[in-house]
């Protein structure tokens, strides 16, 4: 048996940064995959990138190509045997391994008897198996952009142009892939080296590639650039600002890293922190750095993809940042010069939705919401504080900086906040225009503050009920408006302030707002779908939020700790759970479609059992009651647990549907005493059980 | 060299590799994309090589001829080849190379852009191709151009002409861009780039832009009921411009913005959807 090294190289044009790490691990597994499944033995396999070229190397590769003999069996004997003779299905078995009857003989296999031949076979060689597999291990590599160049319409992040296969010293030729086949070359540095380098063996490969101009190994371009990192911080006493999204996208971009530091004028250091940051990172992927006071200090650092002639290409890095700034700088400059008043006016121009009226009138609306919502959560916050904010929320988006179209507009609210506090508006008040915005996107960070917080759902709400208004709740996939992420954003608010209000209450006005009416079902079965997605993330399945939901409960975060607590027991207690709520699925099937008008009336009892159930229910009404006032639901749930025993022993020793017609009135009077007992906290017959095949609408 | 010697360069290059050399749009454009004989001629099943010159106009980015990077109109070269050539890429490098960028002297960069036209319903996958840090071509694989889902790929370059030759001049600042002998850029449009401004953040008519654009919109709905390609995409050509306009002005907000383009994009996907009706019954013809 041989043991070979194996190298695989595909060649593509530049491919975005951020898919290259998720699509080489793909591929590696894929590749692994291929060779255990064809029984190949293998050592250490890696896999490399740069953005040109996916690079796996693997080592030791065991090729068996020697002859075997191996059995092949058959249908059973009843089928390849008729009155003694071998049977059709025999000779067809036969012909298909082409061979003859002659070498068929019986063997065992399992408990039953089949017809088997032997036959010499021998391996597939390695050569082969890459030749009809490797294509598929690159298809099955997804990026989260694809495009199509070519009439194959082969799919992939960016066009394929090359595939280099060399087993031991020998190429793969012909494997074809999009509209190219493999061959003996590789190709270097995406500028310096473009054209065709042949190569012989994987360890040729590794030494034409260096020479071309190419680091193939991130971690060795990751620590080149870290280590100029470190030079420039000692030799300019400065922190270079190591943001590590910043890092893994750069160490995506280049082949071969070279990094230079510059600077920019003094002037620029006094724009907003973040401006400055954002021109330097958003477009140019800059770094930034910031001296011992941490402050933005007028340096920055590239990597560079070109070792030649490097102080040149500073230069012109240099003056395409300085544009940057100076752009920036006549935004902000620009911006200043307005007065408040004028501000305010300017929102009065600027139309917020064509059919919604303007900016202005959104603050208005969100006053309006602010006021009601603050006096329902006590936050202590005059009208005329209410009013200050309002008047100031949107107050940048009249703004050059924001109207930009470009990296600045991202910084909505933070610019809002700087504006107002130029031009001396109150500190508290400007923090509620930078907080509102929060959470722009789902993991974003949310408002500190209460102020900030309430402004965040008030404007989210206002936005809900345009937009419902004008657009319909959204279906499907899509949601233009995003609609539902305003609703996702007010769900993390409210939890995570811990706020109890009635949403649906503070919707109807914001609809009111805009003198339209809604359909509460349709709006609130949207608010439940959107608590399960919220739900989901803390692994909370949608049946316990429907168990919730069923009470037709407005507060989100009640709903939220109700279906936390039932969460928690299914998975502690589960079988003491799954009965508690098969018991309340009998209560409930009991009870539908019959009309039950009767009250419970203690002499009517017949058996030991229901007058039981009834004294312990009545004993623990009233702790149920009071703890659900109290929001303790352990001790609720604890409740309804301690009558679980008695609920399973009626049903075992109690007929309900007999034809006694009063005695059939009054236990179905129990039953529904029951039932309306634990719809207090939940609606348990909503709750699937898991493993019963219980089926149950989303 | 001189600003014009860089279009007369890759004028020849590209004619050179085939292309047919188209005219401007004779009215206002964003970009050379929107000139149909990029944006209707690479729908549909016929090869199709072009390059041509584009005067951009981009309302909201001029800056009152202050900043020497920044223009509220600039000239792009377009060039749209279909199907893309294997190496397209080394095509461009090339022409690099033929107006004059020593390209193993500098950083140049294929970087990650998806663009994207939201107005035209058009986008692609590609790059944005950086001198020293410096955008100086956009480069898309189109996959969708009017909503139309590209049957045969092609490939645009579209290269930023001032600032390749502000590269080429050394320059600093456009106004000082050499057009001729003893003429500079700014001797020609400084005053235009300050009016322009004027005209565009402070004095457009914003009730008028309005009207029109609604009347755009109708008559583009109009003309596609009879079946009349061109002319209906001219309008949304004007609508375009309108729009662009409207947002220079401050009149629409982010989200109004969002909705306006909206409605832009599903002009221009009714624009194409019925040319390549037309295509496809001509071809059967």
């Amino acid at each position: 048996m041989k043991r070979n090294n194996v190298l695989i190289e595909l060649g593509f044009e530049e491919i975005p940064s951020s898919y290259l790490k998720p699509g080489i691990d793909i591929w590696v597994n894929k590749l692994k995959h291929l060779l255990e499944r064809n029984g190949i033995e293998f050592g250490k396999i890696e896999g490399f990138y740069t953005p040109r070229r996916y690079v796996v190397s693997i080592k030791n590769v065991s090729i068996d190509d020697s002859e075997k003999e191996i059995e092949i069996t058959g249908p059973s004997v009843e089928i390849a045997k008729k009155d003694g003779e071998w049977s059709s299905s025999a000779l067809g078995f036969v012909k298909s391994q082409g061979k003859e009857l002659k070498d068929l003989y019986i063997v065992k296999k399992g408990k039953r008897e089949v017809i088997a031949i032997k036959s010499i076979k021998s391996k597939k060689s390695l050569n082969n198996i890459f030749k009809e597999k490797i294509k598929a291990t690159i298809e099955s590599i997804r990026f989260p952009k694809m495009m199509v160049w070519e009439d194959s319409k082969f799919k992939f992040a960016r066009p394929i142009r090359w595939l280099l296969v060399i087993v031991d010293n020998n190429i793969v030729y012909d494997i074809e892939i999009a509209d190219i086949s493999s061959s003996n070359f590789t190709i270097g540095h995406g500028i310096l080296n473009r054209s065709k380098i042949l190569v012989e063996s994987p360890e040729k490969y590794f030494e034409s590639i260096k020479n071309a101009y190419v680091i193939i190994d991130e971690n060795d371009r990751r620590k080149i650039i870290l280590e100029s990192f470190n030079k420039f911080e000692k030799k300019y006493n400065l922190k270079i600002v190591n943001d590590s999204d910043l890092l893994d996208e750069v160490v995506g971009m280049v082949e071969y890293p070279v990094v230079m530091i510059g600077n920019f004028h003094n002037q620029y250091t006094e724009l907003p922190d973040r401006v400055t940051a954002t021109a330097m990172k958003q477009h140019q992927r800059y770094f930034h750095t910031i001296d011992s006071n941490g402050d933005i200090a007028p340096y920055f650092v590239v990597v560079l993809n070109m070792p030649l002639n490097k102080e040149n290409i500073l230069k012109n890095n240099e003056t395409i940042l300085k544009s940057k700034l100076e752009d920036a700088y006549f935004y902000y400059t620009e911006d200043l010069k307005v007065p408040i008043e004028s501000r305010i006016n300017m929102k009065k121009e600027i139309i917020w939705h064509r059919d919604l009226g303007t900016v202005y009138e959104k603050e208005m609306r969100i006053a309006n919401l602010a006021k009601i919502l603050s006096a329902k959560l006590d936050l202590g916050l005059s009208e005329e504080l209410i009013r200050q904010i309002s008047l100031h929320l949107k107050i940048d988006i009249s703004t050059n900086m924001i109207r930009d179209g470009k990296e600045f507009t991202k910084l909505e609210g933070y610019m809002g906040r700087i504006y107002a506090e130029q031009l001396g508006i109150n500190r508290n008040i400007a923090e509620v225009i930078e907080e509102h915005m929060y959470p722009r996107w789902a993991g974003d960070r949310l408002p500190i503050s209460d102020n900030g917080a309430l402004f965040a759902i008030c404007d989210r709400l206002d936005s809900l009920a345009g937009y419902v208004f004008k657009y319909g709740i959204p279906k499907g996939s899509k949601d233009p408006m995003g609609i539902r992420r305003a609703l996702n954003g007010i769900i993390d608010i409210t939890l995570e302030r811990k706020w109890n209000y009635d949403i649906m209450a503070i919707i109807a006005l914001a609809f009111d707002n805009y003198n339209q009416s809604f359909n509460e079902d349709d709006i609130y079965n949207f608010v439940i779908e959107r608590i399960k997605y919220f739900a989901q993330r803390e692994n909370t399945n949608y049946d316990i939020i429907n168990a919730v939901a069923a009470l037709k409960l407005s507060d989100i975060y009640d709903i939220i700790l109700r279906a936390r607590v039932l969460h928690r027991y299914r998975y502690s207690k589960t079988d003491e759970f799954n009965d508690l709520v098969v018991g309340q699925k009998r209560v409930a099937n009991i009870l539908k479609n019959v009309k039950i008008d009767n009250r419970v009336i203690i002499r009517l009892f017949k058996d030991e059992q229901e007058k039981l159930l009834y004294d312990k229910s009545m004993q623990i009404k009233d702790e149920i009651d009071y703890n659900i006032k109290m929001k303790n639901y352990v001790e609720v749930l604890n409740s309804y647990f301690s009558l679980r025993p008695d609920i399973d022993k009626f049903f075992d020793e109690v007929m309900v549907m007999v034809d006694d017609k009063t005695i059939r009135g009054n236990r179905l009077g129990l039953m529904k005493h029951i039932r309306e007992l634990f719809l207090i906290f939940a609606d348990f017959s909503e709750i699937i059980i898991e493993g019963k095949n219980e089926i149950s609408k989303k | 060299m001189y600003f014009q010697d860089l279009i007369f360069n890759l004028e020849k290059y590209w004619t050179d590799n085939g292309c047919v050399l188209s005219q401007p749009y004779q009215g206002e454009v964003g970009a050379g994309t929107f000139n149909p004989a990029t944006f209707l001629y690479c729908i549909g099943k016929k090869d199709w090589k072009t390059c041509y010159v584009e005067t951009s106009k981009r309302p909201k980015d001029g800056r009152y001829a202050e900043n020497p990077n920044r223009m509220q109109q600039f000239t792009q070269y377009q060039v749209l080849l279909k199907p893309a050539p294997a190496d397209i890429q080394q095509m461009y490098l090339n022409s690099l190379k033929f107006v004059g960028i020593d390209i193993l002297k500098h950083d140049i960069r294929f970087v990650e852009d998806d663009w994207e036209s939201p107005t035209l319903g058009a986008s692609g996958l590609g790059w944005e191709i950086w001198l020293d840090g410096m955008e100086i071509t956009q480069f898309t694989y189109f996959q969708q151009v009017g909503g139309v889902e590209m049957d045969i790929i092609p490939v645009e370059l579209t290269y930023g002409l001032e600032r390749i030759a502000m590269f080429l001049q050394d320059v600093d600042s456009i106004f000082d861009l050499k057009l001729q002998k003893g003429i500079k850029w700014g001797d020609l449009y400084r005053e235009m780039e300050y009016e322009m401004c004027e005209f565009n953040f402070n004095e457009s008519n914003i009730d008028l832009l309005f009207e029109q654009f609604e009347k755009y919109v109708f008559e583009v709905n109009g003309l596609l009921k009879k079946g009349l390609v061109f002319p209906a995409y001219d309008y949304v050509i004007k609508c375009s411009h309108t729009f662009n306009l409207l947002d220079a002005r401050g009149a629409i907000s982010p989200k109004e913005r969002a909705n306006t383009i909206f409605r832009i994009r599903t002009l221009s996907n009714k624009v194409a959807k019925i040319y390549l009706e037309k295509q496809d019954a001509n071809e059967k013809k």
